[in-house]
């Protein structure tokens, strides 16, 4: 069933269409789940509460892809889980994330008012589209999808250690970037 | 984890969706992988074949000669029942573009010998600043071993000749766990996680650590239990009475408790002679053998602890038999005191921790009490009794701190140095390697110690040029290796360009 269909059967608070999204995404949603979190049981909790997000914000909500919005949604929640309780995901991709991401952060007086999520995903936006398609891509398998460094070497036939080298010097960019438009974070 | 770290990973979730999209094409667009067993699989099978077109040598069988002193180059390393792992090279904390490096091997055979089979390695890094500005770097020099000998195996590392102040990074335990049965016709399939399955073959390390999620794991902070409350339940003064005619040279206590494992763990330091825990009827019955008069030299008081973590367990209830062996069970007249006392988890885990490391090897060089004390609880959580699935081995609630002193890990020893623009200094490691080997030639082995090396396995560093020299001293034979030597025709130093490199020897006949 098309996206825009799937919608429409939301709209009309139709409950079938949260068997077809499941059925469409849901495989998709628990993986990425699964990845973050390491968690097979806290995966499968993370897919029943996008659902129940989905039904709660469409309507008034009206995604142009489904598939972006699920996937957002899930990995908000899956943050959210994680973020509550770190130690008991260890396993998972986001907790080996956190220490390759901290050389993303931007240098900053504490004194500063943090900066909103969303004026930093913006900046984060503007700073990917600066990028080829090849680097963005390889930027947000590492850190939006949780892929390995292995993973998307062995995707692309190319070395690891080369990726490694490369993603590096993506978080020092993304830093730098960050650092210029002023994000405090 | 930082608190701006995390909020950073959430930001990222608010990322337009085209982009996400145009990255979930790029995700989808992945080449089939191939499972690691199955590419182990055929790794042996390859080798098999090789075999095959008649390079006899390459594993030779009992009673060979040694007159050949070149081996099999171009053959391949193998698993080992006692793996010791390769010796890995340097790396740099942060990619340095300006610096190159020139490595050079000595594997010196001078204080070898077949019986502790240690030897000499110096590992030498040549470290060039091309740049017109001086470079201040911190290097990483990996090595595989573990915290009990840590102490006696730690590299030393000098710089232009001067000793280098080193701090000790740890990683989690390198290898895996299986079940009972494997090896065995149908056991395979079987699956479980009741045993070790360590790390022995070179493979198993370039999986580690070949994307950096294995270093980065080891700087991510350890769990804290900080204001968890757990209960402690002290078992103490047991007692029996014999009745007239009836037998018990050693009493057994049955201490069983309702027990909802989704809900409650059950942690104990050992002292228990034996576990069952029935997860479907929710209780958990532990024993232990009232001790006698004669308990060796070992004086037991029979002081028992048990630390309940989660939900407090119910009712405990004690009852004494006449044998550990069920069939053979009788109750009889028998119990000990029981207390109960609160407890904050990390205080308690910390002073228990402090108790045991006081027992390892060495007070020099040893790894510092935070570093095993981490990795503990990090192993309480991940594979022990506190994670989510246990794996079987630990699901009695047995706290093996001994467990985290002896597996097979990858550690890094850390300092800083200074390049000077324009200029070069030397960075060596030198250290001392246990050779791989199967006791009771259990993988077809001529009783022969193997060293590997690899040359750019985790490390960051652009190299010109790597080389290896061998000072055999007149102490070994060849048995099989791919560095390329020939003790024959005086060839003792060889350029190395491939991944990895390995050298299987034996004593040298009189």
């Amino acid at each position: 069933m098309e996206d825009t269909k799937l919608v429409e059967l939301f709209w009309a608070r139709d409950e079938s269409a949260l068997t077809a999204v499941s059925e469409k995404y849901g495989g998709l949603c628990r993986e990425l789940a699964r990845r973050l979190l390491g968690s097979d049981q806290d995966a499968e909790e993370c897919v029943s509460d996008v659902l129940l997000r989905l039904w709660e914000s469409i309507p008034p909500q009206r995604p142009l892809s489904l598939k972006a919005y699920m996937l957002k949604i899930t990995r908000n929640l899956t943050v959210d889980r994680w973020r509550g309780n770190t130690a008991a995901f260890r396993a998972g991709e986001l907790t080996a994330l956190t220490p390759e991401l901290e050389a993303c952060l931007p240098l900053a007086p504490s004194a500063e008012e943090v900066s909103g999520e969303r004026q930093t995903a913006q900046a984060v936006d503007r700073w990917l589209k600066t990028l080829s398609k090849d680097d963005r891509a390889l930027f947000l398998r590492r850190y939006w999808f949780g892929d390995t460094v292995k993973e998307i070497a062995q995707s692309r036939g190319v070395p690891a250690n080369r990726l490694a080298q490369k993603l590096n010097r993506l978080r020092g960019g993304l830093r730098r970037a960050l650092e210029k438009e002023g994000i405090v974070l | 984890m930082s608190e701006r770290c995390a909020y950073l990973l959430a930001a990222l979730g608010g990322l337009e969706e085209e982009l996400i999209l145009e990255a979930a094409e790029d995700r989808a667009r992945r080449r089939r992988r191939w499972p690691r067993r199955l590419v182990k699989t055929l790794a042996a099978c390859a080798a098999v074949a090789v075999i095959g077109v008649g390079a006899f040598y390459f594993l030779p069988i009992g009673g060979q000669s040694g007159e050949s002193n070149v081996g099999g180059k171009g053959d391949e390393p193998r698993s080992f029942l006692l793996y010791e792992g390769p010796v890995l090279p340097l790396t740099l904390r942060d990619d340095q573009e300006d610096i190159s490096a020139e490595r050079s091997v000595t594997l010196d055979f001078a204080g070898w010998d077949m019986d502790g089979t240690e030897l000499l390695i110096r590992d030498s890094y040549t470290l060039q600043n091309t740049s017109g500005e001086d470079r201040t770097v911190r290097a990483l020099y990996p090595f595989i071993g573990r915290f009990y000998e840590v102490s006696r195996r730690r590299p030393v590392l000098t710089l232009d000749g001067v000793e280098l102040e080193t701090t000790l990074l740890a990683g989690y335990y390198a290898g895996g766990y299986e079940g009972a049965w494997k090896g065995s016709i149908g056991g395979d399939e079987l699956g479980g996680s009741v045993n070790m399955n360590y790390p022995d073959f070179w493979e198993d390390y370039r999986d580690l650590l070949a994307d950096g999620s294995y270093f980065a794991a080891a700087e991510s902070p350890y769990p804290d239990f900080t204001g968890v409350t757990a209960w402690v339940y002290d078992l103490t003064d047991p007692w029996y009475t014999l009745t007239e005619g009836q037998e018990a040279p050693r009493p057994v206590l049955h201490i069983t408790f309702p027990l909802d494992y989704a809900k409650t763990r059950l942690l104990y330091t050992g002292g228990f002679s034996g576990w069952s825990l029935d997860g479907d009827e929710g209780w958990m019955c532990l024993l232990y053998g009232i001790p006698g008069e004669t308990s060796g030299s070992y004086k037991d008081d029979g002081h028992r602890t048990l630390l309940v973590v989660g939900e407090d367990v119910g009712e405990v209830k004690i009852e004494g038999f006449t044998a550990v062996a069920e069939k053979e069970a009788q109750p009889m007249e028998a119990g000990a005191t029981i207390t109960r006392r609160e407890v904050d988890l990390e205080e308690y885990l910390r002073a228990l921790a402090l108790e045991q490391y006081g027992s390892y090897d060495g007070q020099d060089g040893r790894p510092d009490f935070e570093t095993v004390y981490g990795q503990f609880k990090l192993w309480l959580v991940t594979d022990g009794p506190l994670a989510r699935e246990p794996k079987e081995r630990y699901r009695g609630g047995d706290l093996w701190f001994s467990e985290v002193a002896s597996v097979d890990r990858v550690m890094w020893l850390e300092a800083e140095i200074t390049v000077p623009a324009g200029a070069s200094v030397t960075l060596t490691a030198e250290l001392h390697k246990t050779g791989s080997s199967d006791p009771f030639h259990a993988r077809g082995s001529v009783g022969g110690a193997e060293y590997e090396l690899a040359t750019r396995l985790g490390s960051n560093l652009a190299f010109t040029n790597q080389s290896a020299t061998l000072e055999d001293r007149g102490k070994i034979e060849i048995i099989r290796q791919n560095f390329g030597f020939d003790l024959k025709n005086g060839i003792k130093t060889v350029d190395l360009t491939g991944e990895i490199y390995f050298l299987e020897v034996k004593a040298k006949a009189d």
